[in-house]
């Protein structure tokens, strides 16, 4: 992918940049809000990696300028600060998602991937499939191999959030916000257990598991179909 | 003991009271003062007859006082009294008064003993004249009656009419007293609620009630900038430290990944997780302030507790079933109240985690929600250890724990933010020994 990093402190920018280029994606770094609405203006990118705070014109007004210029692309919200407020002012102005800074980089691939793939799906929210499982959304209902498995509303959940997802990881805060509407991250292992149920439903036949662990982060459902 | 009226109102109470118990005793003394003048009148009147009955040179015969009376008794200016001459053996001599018994020498009243024919009650003069006869001399006293009535009445209306006038006033400084106490008690609630920007509110009339007013919000004034000094202080603490922790984050966990399969894989993990801990600190931190802050009041939504208590329960109920616990919920009918859904959802998941982690498996851990008057209680009980009542407090505060639990992971601010989202709410949290075990609960104001 092609990102624009828009981020003032140079240190932080260099670190955002090389992180991004070890999981294989070119950044562009604007050091302002105003190089920030020239440069998404001029060339084409994946994704936008805005942080609040900046000179001249914050982060805020960036996205809402781009968003009133007609750039559709996915903009994620980068701040040390992250209360309500701030949060639904940049969603508000736009913005797709928001991380609060420390934000590893596998988070931030996670949330702009989500993003690309929440905008590429069609608005029917049919059959997904990943390797030999199928899950139907709307029917409730999840096959693996021919097996018909019967998981309860919030393991199916997650199950539909790792298929819809697949080939990229969903990590802890994704699975908070999307399958329990948290914005605030459980001190028990909440993902873990439930992930332990789904695994354990569909192994249960004795295939091979096809979620994977990413330490620290989250899992993923690779397809490599 | 002595009495000392503490409220505004007793004090007013008791002022009204002195203040009538005065006017009728003054009132009072006014009527017996009056009362007495005229009694007086009549006495030197009654005196003065018996004089001109005597004559003036002791013309002492029975013959010409009985003359004189007879005058007298034709006379229209003495038709009010009535005499009675008797001579020494108690026989009449003259006048058309007919006594029951003779009264005492000198002045006295009298009332329907005397057995007066038309005269129910008057003042009579009993004097000896010459010979050992005996001259009385009585009058009606309707006149001074019916004056006394009529002052009994001026005094009555007079008194009614100042002790409302005190009343009223009185009522009148208690209802505006008490009207902008009640302005400033409501700012000073809002202020503890955590809506520092709330001000008592000034007419700007300039009166003590204003300038005092004004003096509170200018002390408001003066810490709200404080707090905001500390808080944006605070802020740029953390904003200074969190970026290069972030960047200190990334690059542990990079290290960690080159040193997984090394010698240093173990130790780089370890540092990470002790990266993360600190990080979790800032976060919860952060959301303290937040919370702390108030602004998320007006995000504040119906909610409905009963729905939220059995969606934690669920979500949480395979958490404790792999601690080894077993998780009970019990609820009583839709519960409504005005609030941050997040935060609430925070507040309960904060509780039953607590009750997770602080217990040995095996622990029952009950989450409920009850109408307690006009509260709503969530809580949590465990059959666990507990806490010593002494340090119930303890555990409350920021990073407020107990000694047994400083080798465990927390970072003791889990029931920080369960009070912190309670208060938001315009609750508390209180902490209760379950014998055996802790019961957290968390009373909130209800919707009606």
């Amino acid at each position: 992918m092609r990102l624009l990093v828009v981020e003032d402190d140079a240190r932080a920018a260099r670190m955002l940049v090389s992180d991004m280029a070890d999981l294989g994606h070119d950044t562009v770094v604007a050091s302002d809000g105003r190089a920030a609405l020239l440069q998404a203006a001029d060339e084409p990118f994946d994704a936008v990696l805005l942080d609040v705070m900046l000179p001249h014109v914050d982060g805020i007004a960036v996205a809402r300028g781009l968003r009133n210029q007609g750039v559709l692309v996915p903009i994620v919200m980068l701040t040390a600060l992250g209360d309500l407020d701030e949060r639904l002012i940049g969603l508000d102005a736009g913005a797709d998602d928001y991380l609060v800074k420390p934000a590893a980089p596998v988070e931030i691939e996670a949330r702009i991937k989500a993003i690309l793939r929440r905008s590429a799906r069609s608005n029917d929210r049919g059959v997904m499939r990943a390797g030999d499982i199928a899950v139907n959304e709307i029917k409730h209902r999840v096959v693996r191999a021919g097996r018909v498995l019967s998981l309860p509303k919030l393991e199916f959940q997650m199950l539909c959030e790792l298929i819809r997802n697949k080939n990229s990881v969903v990590t802890r805060q994704m699975f908070y916000k999307t399958v329990w509407d948290y914005d605030f991250e459980p001190a028990t292992n909440i993902v873990e257990s439930y992930i332990r149920r789904v695994r354990a439903q569909l192994c249960a036949g004795g295939e091979s598991d096809p979620i994977t662990t990413i330490r620290g982060v989250g899992y993923m459902i690779v397809d490599h179909g | 003991m002595r009495f000392r009226p503490r409220s505004l109102r007793a004090i007013m109470l008791l002022y009204v009271g002195v203040i009538v118990a005065v006017l009728l005793a003054v009132r009072g003394a006014n009527y017996v003062i009056i009362h007495d003048a005229l009694n007086r009148e009549v006495d030197r009147r009654l005196a003065l007859e018996a004089q001109e009955v005597t004559g003036d040179a002791r013309d002492g015969s029975l013959v010409a006082m009985a003359r004189r009376i007879r005058t007298k008794a034709r006379a229209h200016e003495s038709a009010d009294l009535m005499f009675l001459l008797q001579d020494r053996a108690g026989r009449p001599v003259a006048g058309d008064l007919r006594l029951a018994a003779i009264p005492p020498l000198g002045y006295s009243d009298f009332g329907d003993g005397a057995g007066i024919d038309g005269v129910t009650h008057g003042r009579a003069f009993v004097e000896r004249v010459a010979d050992g006869a005996l001259l009385a001399i009585v009058s009606d006293n309707d006149v001074v009656d019916a004056f006394d009535a009529r002052l009994f009445q001026a005094q009555l209306v007079g008194l009614v009419v100042a002790s409302l006038l005190f009343a009223s006033g009185a009522a009148a400084i208690v209802w505006e007293v008490s009207r902008r106490l009640r302005a400033m008690q409501h700012t000073v609630d809002a202020v503890m609620a955590g809506n520092l920007a709330s001000r008592v509110p000034v007419d700007g009339s300039r009166n003590e009630f204003d300038r005092q007013a004004m003096a509170f919000n200018a002390m408001l004034d003066r810490i709200d900038a404080l707090m905001a000094n500390v808080k944006h202080a605070a802020r740029d603490v953390a904003h200074e430290l969190k970026s290069p922790l972030a960047r200190l984050r990334t690059r542990i966990a990079a290290l960690e990944r080159h040193a997984a399969a090394t010698p240093l894989g173990d130790e780089s993990s370890a540092i990470l997780a002790e990266t993360d801990q600190v990080l979790e600190v800032f976060a919860s931190l952060m959301r303290l302030w937040e919370i702390e802050g108030g602004q998320r009041r007006s995000r504040f939504v119906p909610v409905d507790l009963e729905q939220l208590i059995c969606q934690v329960g669920e979500t949480l109920s395979p958490v404790v079933e792999d601690a080894g616990d077993l998780l009970f919920v019990q609820t009583a009918g839709s519960m409504m109240l005005s609030g941050d859904l997040h935060l609430l959802q925070q507040m309960v998941v904060n509780l039953v985690e607590n009750a997770i982690r602080h217990t040995p498996a095996g622990t029952r851990i009950d989450l409920f929600v009850r109408h307690t008057g006009a509260l709503l209680e969530v809580g949590v009980a465990d059959d666990g250890p507990g806490i010593p009542v002494d340090a119930h407090d303890t555990v409350i505060l920021r990073f407020g724990r107990l000694e047994a639990a400083v080798d465990r992971p927390g970072q003791g601010l889990g029931l920080t933010l369960v009070d912190a989202i309670a208060r938001l709410h315009g609750g508390a949290l209180r902490l209760e020994d379950a014998a055996p075990g802790l019961r957290a609960v968390v009373g909130l104001p209800g919707d009606a």
